[in-house]
């Protein structure tokens, strides 16, 4: 039910690879998950194992079919991926134009998954200011910003907070909060900016993801960064954030099916 | 336990949950904000003068003046004395305050030779008597064109007077020997 | 209403407690009415309630009280002049046992369990603080952390100052202070040593409160918004005072091993008894570790000079004018206990000199200002500090009989024992109980039994003349390189040990003898149990002084924080501590990746703010990793010392120690004794057998 945009007023935060391990991590706790990739590049199928030359997607044929779950592709028993898929130019123009100018476009598209009670949908939107961000401002429960702790990002906040990215949301229901991505606190730059967001975004921050080589060696992978390294510190990071998304959504253990074992940390 | 939270295990073993402890930043956390500039502008306050100085707006003669690198001539802010633009005004009394034998006014002739007199030095911090002689006036032209390429590829010094940085004024000082 | 009944009853009751200390009986009727009372109070026993504790004293007062009268009208009969002397020694000497017994009882009765008074939301209103550090020869190891948690502190800014008081005049501490951002303060003499310092910095500060640290004492972040608040709530508090807790193990924790599952020396004081004064405006400064209006200071002329333990003299001074003072039993900071048995004596012996001359040179049973309930909760301090002399003769007293065949009590052994029975056992039974968390039966006697001979001159010379003796600062932070057994500090012990063996034997000769060698044997036994008991204590306080080896100079902390380890790939791994020094971390090793690659740097992941340093692999395996921190720079050392001593809720336990049960007590220091034996055998063949220690765990042990 609950749909969750993950967007980023800047590209190259990591925002795809945040929205595909916080999918993974949702699945393994128990929720049934859909990734959905609003962004052209088409890079979030490759977290999940889809091969480079695999592009089918739903954005070709958004225009004409009303549902467009017929190109999910399943990775897991509750994991889902709906690809963007390769695109002819007028084809994302009238993606686009559908985007703007359809009201409930993404709804309708999207509906039959929507209906289905515990899935949660999470698209990954495209960075900067955009059709599929300018609708999702009316389309999505709940938004997940992510920024790099560099002050290239931290100078975006200003207009996030108010609201010249994303307007602000209609209804007090969607909830807007951040991630801070890419934390290295042996570097006073990126500790002082992961200090001050912390400080100034308090319960709105989701969590800080530390800086870890495991991360882009389980993209490459096309893998999770939780199977390649359960114990890597982003991993952990990533979790601690899939659970206060849970808590936020009000989500309960899905199915009764439980995917990992317990971290030797316990639960927080 | 993502991170352990020391306060609360006080309160908590202490059983006076509802005590309002009161965190003081320490002191590299409140001083992020006085190191960079930008987290300094997004905490809400005016933002720390850099040694840059801020860009203003253009004015008509800037962009046809400007020499074929992006250097600014060092007889510009001659130019800015004579018209009374914007551009930053300070570099004329800096000039007064460095170079007190050199006359304040350029003669017109020198302008158009600087920046190539520039270039040809290439770097500004060569000695003076590297300065091609062959300006009209060339104790004062040499100077000037020190000075003025000191304050202007350097970093500009931004309020003349008490406010002026220490450093790019010690370093000019120095570089006129 | 209520306390009008509860005086009528006592009326009533009173001629039958009189009966019940006076009524002579006969050998077999005391036997069983001292049996009677024992069961009694071992039935009232299941019930855990306070009233019943209370019940229970009363009992056991008036069974002392009875056995101190028929020992004060029946038995003080003596045959010749030395044993009236010896007789009425031993009498006084148990009287006094009796006074410290009931004082006891009053102060656990009733005390204070205060809580911390919140300070106003409005910082502006919160008074100025100057924390002082003083210091005179003790290395800039220990005083370093000591200024970077004073840093840590949350207080604002503005309105905190750290000051570095420095008798020793070192360059060394001037450029630190001037390094870290902290005050310094000479002065051009010595005179007064610490209060001297004190007061000196007292001339050129202007802080509202003051805080006083050893040099040795970290602070907590939380100390001052714990203890600030009381000073606003009450205009008239001139001091407060917090436990000091050590993180290091006190002679008794380390060098006798069950002594580290036993409440310390410390907890009973810094608990029940500090507690116990508060209840009666009677709390006195310890020295460090306390917050002190400046107004109030002021007002007695500064910290005392007087004694040598200044700390408490003030508080009196303090008291005497009026103001209040009071104990938050809260561990806020910590510190180090004395690293040999020689400086816990010299440390003890100043204490008792310090007690004794403020009872001589301002008496607090005299003069004005005190409330009779401050003058007894002093009283009762000071006779704690008297034990040295009782404690001997408690310990020697069998000799006299054993070895002299004299009488020094006159009664028969039956008679003393039913008497001395119900006495002894609702006594040790029910200290057990009101105190049984912070003192285990037995380890008081052990405490005292090590410093009784050493206290024996230095108090009544300090009695007879007060200005006596001076100053001796307890050496902090000393290592000990070697396993050694300090005898001389025992030898008084070892000699009385040896003596009381002599006359066991000796008695047991004359028990297999009687013919030859006259003597009854109840009386014997009943001396024998005594020596024995005796010669337990003493073998215990013996084996405190065989040193084990200090080989790490910065302590570890159990502790167990969330932390990150950063790799040369740039990886980054989850874990967790287990411990944590200044030196080092252990931790749990997350998984085989230290095979290849190097570790770097480690994070510790505080709320407040997660910090990396950067760190040295002393060893790893599957289980456990142990790293060496890497030199650092000042701001990163604050840092550490933030993550590893200052974290607000570091020394405060959770879990209470188990209540005390006095025969398990007892028989764990049967243990000691038997180890003292065993591991001097053992420590004799390892010489014998020289073994150079690996370079490594030295190393590792170093940290």
């Amino acid at each position: 039910m609950p749909l969750v945009c993950v967007c980023s007023p800047k590209g190259g935060v990591g925002k795809t690879t945040v929205t595909a391990n916080l999918a993974y991590a949702l699945a393994r706790s128990g929720s049934k998950v859909l990734v959905v990739d609003f962004d052209t590049q088409n890079a979030l199928r490759l977290h999940f194992g889809v091969p480079i030359s695999d592009n089918r997607g739903f954005v070709a044929q958004s225009a004409s079919l009303s549902d467009w779950s017929q190109f999910i592709l399943k990775v897991g028993p509750n994991l889902f991926v709906l690809p963007f898929g390769d695109v002819t130019d007028e084809q994302r123009l009238q993606f686009d134009d559908n985007l703007l100018n359809e009201p409930m476009f993404i709804q309708r598209g999207l509906s039959a998954v929507l209906k289905i009670p515990g899935m949660v949908v999470i698209a990954d939107m495209p960075p900067g200011r955009n059709a599929a961000v300018q609708a999702m401002q009316a389309a999505a429960d709940m938004r997940i910003m992510v920024l790099l702790a560099d002050t290239a990002s931290l100078s975006l906040l200003p207009n996030i907070e108010q609201h010249k990215f994303m307007s602000a949301p209609i209804s007090d229901e969607v909830g807007e909060y951040y991630v801070v991505n890419q934390s290295d606190m042996r570097r006073t730059l990126s500790r002082d900016v992961t200090q001050f967001f912390e400080q100034r975004l308090q319960d709105k921050l989701l969590g800080t993801i530390h800086r870890d080589e495991c991360v882009p060696e389980a993209n490459a992978s096309q893998r999770a960064i939780m199977d390649i390294s359960p114990v890597s510190a982003a991993a952990f990071d990533i979790e601690q954030i899939s659970k206060k998304v849970a808590v936020i959504l009000g989500l309960s253990v899905g199915d009764g099916t439980y995917h990992h074992t317990t971290s030797i940390y316990g639960s927080s | 336990m993502s991170k352990y939270d020391d306060v609360q295990g006080f309160k908590d073993k202490t059983n006076l949950k509802g005590l309002d402890y009161k965190e003081f930043s320490r002191d590299d956390v409140a001083s992020a904000p006085q190191r960079w500039s930008i987290v300094d502008q997004v905490a809400g306050n005016g933002g720390i003068p850099t040694s840059t100085s801020q860009p203003t707006p253009i004015t008509s003669t800037d962009l046809s003046a400007s020499a074929p690198l992006g250097f600014e001539p060092p007889a510009q802010p001659n130019a800015v004395i004579t018209e009374k633009t914007a551009l930053p005004g300070h570099i004329p009394h800096n000039f007064d305050r460095f170079a007190p034998p050199v006359e304040p006014k350029l003669t017109k002739t020198a302008q158009p030779e600087s920046p190539r007199d520039v270039l040809a030095k290439g770097n500004p911090f060569n000695s003076p008597a590297s300065v091609s002689p062959s300006a009209p006036q060339p104790e004062n032209q040499r100077f000037k064109q020190i000075f003025s390429k000191k304050t202007s590829s350097a970093g500009e010094v931004m309020d003349a007077g008490r406010n002026t940085l220490l450093k790019p004024l010690l370093e000019s000082i120095a570089s006129c020997r | 209403m209520n306390k009008i009944l509860f005086y009528f009853l006592l009326l009533l009751a009173l001629p039958f407690i009189l009966l019940i200390i006076i009524a002579p009986m006969s050998s077999d009727n005391q036997y069983i009415f001292g049996l009677i009372c024992i069961a009694i109070v071992f039935i009232l026993g299941v019930s855990k309630s306070k009233k019943v504790t209370l019940v229970m004293i009363v009992m056991s007062t008036l069974m002392s009280l009875r056995y101190i009268y028929w020992r004060a009208t029946e038995t003080l009969h003596f045959n010749s002049s030395l044993e009236a002397v010896l007789g009425i020694a031993l009498f006084i000497t148990e009287l006094y046992a009796l006074v410290i017994l009931l004082f006891g009882y009053i102060q656990t009765t009733w005390s204070l369990k205060r809580t911390i008074e919140p300070l106003p939301d409005d910082t502006s209103l919160w008074p100025t603080v100057d924390v002082y550090i003083p210091t005179y020869n003790e290395s800039m190891d220990v005083v370093r952390d000591t200024i970077l948690a004073a840093q840590c502190i949350d207080y604002p800014k503005d309105k905190m100052k750290i000051y570095v008081l420095d008798d020793g005049k070192r360059n060394e501490f001037a450029v630190f202070c001037a390094d870290a951002g902290v005050g310094y303060i000479t002065r051009n003499n010595n005179h007064h040593a610490k209060a001297g310092n004190l007061n000196n910095a007292m001339k050129v500060t202007q802080g509202e409160l003051i805080t006083v640290f050893d040099c040795d004492h970290v602070a907590t972040r939380a100390f001052l918004q714990a203890t600030v608040g009381s000073f606003l709530a009450d205009e008239r508090l001139a001091l407060i005072q917090t436990p000091h807790y050590f993180y290091s193990p006190d002679p008794f924790e380390r060098n006798l091993s069950e002594a580290s599952k036993v409440p310390n020396e410390g907890a009973l004081f810094y608990g029940p008894v500090q507690q116990g004064n508060d209840n009666w405006n009677a709390t006195f400064f310890c020295g460090s570790c306390a917050v002190i209006r400046r107004s109030a200071l002021e007002e007695v002329g500064g910290f005392a000079v007087e004694t040598v333990t200044e700390d408490a003299h003030t508080a009196l001074k303090m008291q005497r004018r009026g103001w209040n003072t009071a104990f938050l039993a809260l561990p806020l900071a910590a510190g180090l206990a004395t690293e040999r048995l020689g400086l816990h004596v010299i440390q003890r012996t100043r204490w008792a000199r310090g007690m004794t001359q403020i009872f001589r040179v301002d008496n607090p049973l005299l003069g004005r200002g005190l409330t009779w309930q401050q003058r007894l909760c002093y009283l009762n301090a000071m006779l704690h500090f008297q034990y040295g002399l009782p404690r001997v003769i408690f310990c020697v007293a069998p000799l006299v009989y054993l070895l002299f065949n004299l009488n020094i009590i006159a009664s028969s052994a039956g008679l003393i024992f039913a008497y001395v029975l119900p006495h002894l056992v609702m006594s040790i039974y029910i200290n057990s109980r009101a105190n049984g968390r912070y003192r285990y039966s037995f380890w008081g006697e052990i405490y005292e039994t090590v410093m009784c001979f050493h206290l024996v001159i230095p108090t009544l010379l300090t009695m007879i003349s007060p200005k006596h003796g001076k100053f001796n600062v307890t050496d902090k932070g000393a290592l000990l390189d070697v396993n050694y057994f300090d005898a001389h500090i025992v030898r008084p012990h070892i000699i009385a040990v040896s003596l009381l063996l002599i006359g066991s034997a000796w008695g047991v000769i004359r028990l297999v003898m009687p013919d030859h060698y006259g003597a009854n044997p109840q009386v014997i036994w009943l001396n024998i149990a005594w020596a024995s008991f005796s010669m337990i204590i003493l073998l215990a306080a013996i084996a405190v002084a065989r040193e084990t080896r200090q080989v790490r100079k910065t302590i570890r902390i159990d502790a167990t924080l969330p932390a990150v380890l950063y790799f040369a790939s740039g990886a980054a791994m989850r874990t967790e501590t287990l411990d944590l020094s200044m030196g080092g971390v252990k931790l749990k090793t997350p998984d085989e990746r230290f095979l290849n690659d190097p570790i770097e740097e480690v994070e510790i992941s505080l709320k407040s703010g997660a910090v990396s340093f950067p760190v040295e692999l002393i060893e790893a395996d599957k289980s456990v990793t142990r790293l060496m921190f890497k030199e650092m720079p000042i701001e990163k050392r604050r840092e550490l010392v933030r993550v590893v001593l200052a974290r607000a809720d570091a020394w405060i336990q959770t879990k209470p120690f188990p209540q005390d049960r006095p025969l398990r007590s007892l028989l764990g220091i049967l243990r000691c004794i038997f180890e003292l034996f065993y591991f001097s055998w053992r420590d004799r063949r390892a010489k014998k057998q020289q073994k150079r220690p690996e370079l490594k765990r030295d190393k590792e042990q170093a940290l």
